[in-house]
């Protein structure tokens, strides 16, 4: 695995914080509570902008402490960005097939989709279409018989083979 | 019940559910948590609970020794419970004791596992007594305490550790809320009117990350050994064992201890089991080299904390780990409600799980051997395949539980949460904790101020709450002053 000086580690962490702490204080702060009457009760909005203020002030802390972390002597060949981007590619790639994947779903059926992602993700990885092909007829045989003969899943039949 | 047990149409799916651990736990990149929620919505169509629980928690038991195998040969732990065993095994492997050494290992986690069993019936019942002495304010502290265990116990840094304990709790707050009724970050959508689903969210957080991480990883891809095997002799095997039992014994019952702290999973407890193994041991300059003792301290440890972890799971409804967090949740969809209470309402449920526990440490014995013996087979198979089985099957068991393609949504979306909380080195337990106990802390915490008036009194002054918060303070500022008067000793990150 490529050297990657561990401060990289923890870089984006107060960021992500901020702004996951700020979102939710925004929609929890207009979140309504029906009117019961007066029973001590703090609300159900009390605790949700409680835990996202925690994680603003979260958020600074963890900055702060970045900040002054020391800085460690990187040893070996520093990771370009291009190279960066070429081991982020199938991270990046994956969730995007998925998507692909789950949009495609309603219009093929469950067992076609799946057919596909199957054939694409081994044969991208393991460079031969045509084993790719056979192994992910294997699994969509294997799913077909666990999951609907078995199981009695009903896995959506695609609107365009009605 | 015993009888029913053994009956061929559980021990079949009880068998299978071990042999799908062994893959799993055997396959470097592949971890125990993730076999058990990907088997936990599997199943939900098996219409008899005992089966399901048998399947359950063989997967669990059975991943965990699983990875010892890969540990040994390959010098690459199968699952984060066997790196503390890997350099010891693997020196044994290269002297040709490969084999011989997993079935040592074999039979310390079945003795683990037995013990930490056998801990959980003499225990659980006792505890389940003096908890029924709970009210909101005693739960209330009890889920904090468990949450904030998770963030010091867990490994790297204790603030980002309670960062994703608030994540956790600030999710569980999506849905409609209990007390009000009013909805909460539901963004208009049917589907979180209830809340997130759990399984969806476990089997992205540690199925659907982990296969991003190996795509990451292209080395991972290429495992190979070359070991050269001698004859396996069962004779030195049980002789290393009675060298050994205190040893064993000891592991067994740290293991136990460190498994029923909330966040504290196998891996901790097998590293603090060969810490003190070797601190006590007449050689220690031995361990990292073949030392027979560093291979039985943490294989014993790290299957007792697996028992261990259902310690709290079922008294309290607290788990103890991920894997036990994923199986409480599974437990409700069978109308087993964990608590104190269980022990009285259910108690035929409870024996259930006892002695479904106890058979699988001997059922563990033949699911063992066979890995043992079938792990080349295992090595053979195409990673790109294994890699695109997991996606597939994270995808079916994130859709099977509703019947719904948002659930799958929501596994992606947390697979690259997981992902990306993993590369900022932010602990996953804290978070999954947080998630789990959220309806219990919140709930408490505003039905106590309801009967309460308004006053925090109650949560300050009722003894039970004090030895909780005295719990709380030492667990929270024992470290620190320790690291003042010692030095440092906890990894930064």
């Amino acid at each position: 695995m490529p050297n990657e000086p561990d401060e990289q580690a923890g870089k984006s962490f107060p960021a992500f914080l901020f702004v996951t702490g700020l979102v939710a204080l925004f929609f929890a702060w207009q979140i309504r509570p029906s009117s019961l009457g007066q029973n001590a009760d703090p609300g159900p909005r009390v605790f949700p902008m409680a835990l996202a203020l925690f994680l603003v002030g979260g958020g600074l802390f963890e900055l702060i402490k970045w900040t002054r972390q020391p800085r460690v002597q990187h040893h070996g060949p520093k990771l370009r960005v291009g190279e960066r981007v070429r081991l982020l590619f199938p991270v990046i790639l994956l969730p995007l097939g998925l998507a692909i994947y789950l949009f495609m779903v309603p219009l093929v059926g469950f067992l076609a989709a799946t057919f596909l992602l199957a054939m694409v993700m081994i044969g991208w990885l393991g460079r031969s279409w045509w084993k790719a092909a056979f192994y992910a007829f294997c699994l969509v045989a294997a799913v077909y018989l666990l999951f609907v003969r078995v199981f009695k899943v009903p896995l959506p039949g695609g609107s365009l083979f009605g | 019940m015993f009888a029913d047990l053994l009956h061929w149409s559980v021990i079949i799916p009880w068998f299978l559910g071990m042999a799908f651990g062994i893959f799993v736990g055997a396959t470097p990149g592949l971890t125990a948590t993730m076999a058990v929620a990907l088997v936990v919505s599997l199943t939900f169509y098996i219409p008899d609970p005992n089966t399901s629980l048998a399947m359950i928690l063989g997967v669990s038991f059975t991943a965990i020794f699983a990875g010892d195998i890969p540990a040994t040969y390959l010098r690459i732990p199968g699952t984060p419970a066997s790196a503390a065993a890997t350099l010891d095994s693997h020196e044994l492997a290269k002297q040709g004791k490969g084999r011989q050494t997993l079935y040592l290992n074999l039979l310390c986690s079945s003795t683990g596992g037995l013990i930490s069993v056998l801990m959980l019936i003499l225990v659980a019942p006792q505890l389940a007594r003096w908890a029924l002495r709970f009210s909101n304010y005693e739960y209330f502290w009890l889920a904090i305490l468990g949450l904030s265990m998770s963030a010091f116990v867990s490994l790297g840094s204790t603030s980002k550790g309670l960062l994703a304990a608030a994540l956790g709790l600030l999710l569980a707050t999506i849905g409609i809320d209990i007390v009000s009724g009013s909805a909460r970050f539901t963004f208009g959508t049917p589907d979180l009117m209830d809340g997130i689903s759990f399984i969806p969210v476990m089997i992205g957080l540690f199925g659907l990350s982990e296969v991003l991480r190996n795509l990451r990883n292209p080395s991972a891809f290429a495992a190979t050994s070359t070991i050269v095997e001698s004859p396996a002799k069962i004779g030195q095997v049980l002789r290393a064992m009675w060298k050994y039992k205190l040893t064993i014994l000891k592991s067994s019952g740290l293991g136990t201890l460190v498994g029923a702290l909330p966040g504290a999973g196998a891996d901790i407890a097998a590293w603090a089991s060969y810490g003190v193994a070797q601190r006590t041991s007449k050689n220690p300059e031995k361990f990292g080299k073949g030392a027979t003792e560093g291979v039985v301290a943490p294989t014993s440890a790290n299957n007792a904390a697996v028992g261990g972890a259902w310690i709290p799971a079922l008294v309290f409804g607290i788990p103890g780990d991920a894997v036990t967090a994923i199986v409480l949740g599974a437990m409700l969809m069978y109308d087993i409600k964990p608590g104190p209470l269980i022990f009285e309402n259910t108690p035929e449920k409870v024996r259930s799980i006892f002695l479904i526990a106890l058979i699988t440490q001997f059922l563990l014995l033949p699911a063992g051997w066979l890995g043992i013996r079938l792990f080349g087979l295992i090595l053979k198979l195409p990673r790109h395949v294994v890699l695109t089985v997991v996606v597939v099957f994270s995808v079916l068991g994130a859709y099977a539980i509703r019947n719904s393609l948002f659930d799958v949504w929501l596994m992606i979306g947390f697979g690259l949460l997981g992902y990306y909380l993993e590369t900022q080195k932010v602990p996953l337990a804290p978070l999954i904790l947080g998630l789990i106990l959220g309806p219990m802390v919140e709930e408490n915490l505003r039905t106590g101020l309801i009967k309460s008036s308004g006053s925090w009194v109650p949560f300050l002054t009722r003894p039970i709450c004090v030895t909780l918060i005295a719990i709380l303070a030492l667990a929270a500022f024992a470290p620190v002053v320790m690291r003042k008067v010692f030095g440092p000793s906890k990894p930064a990150t």
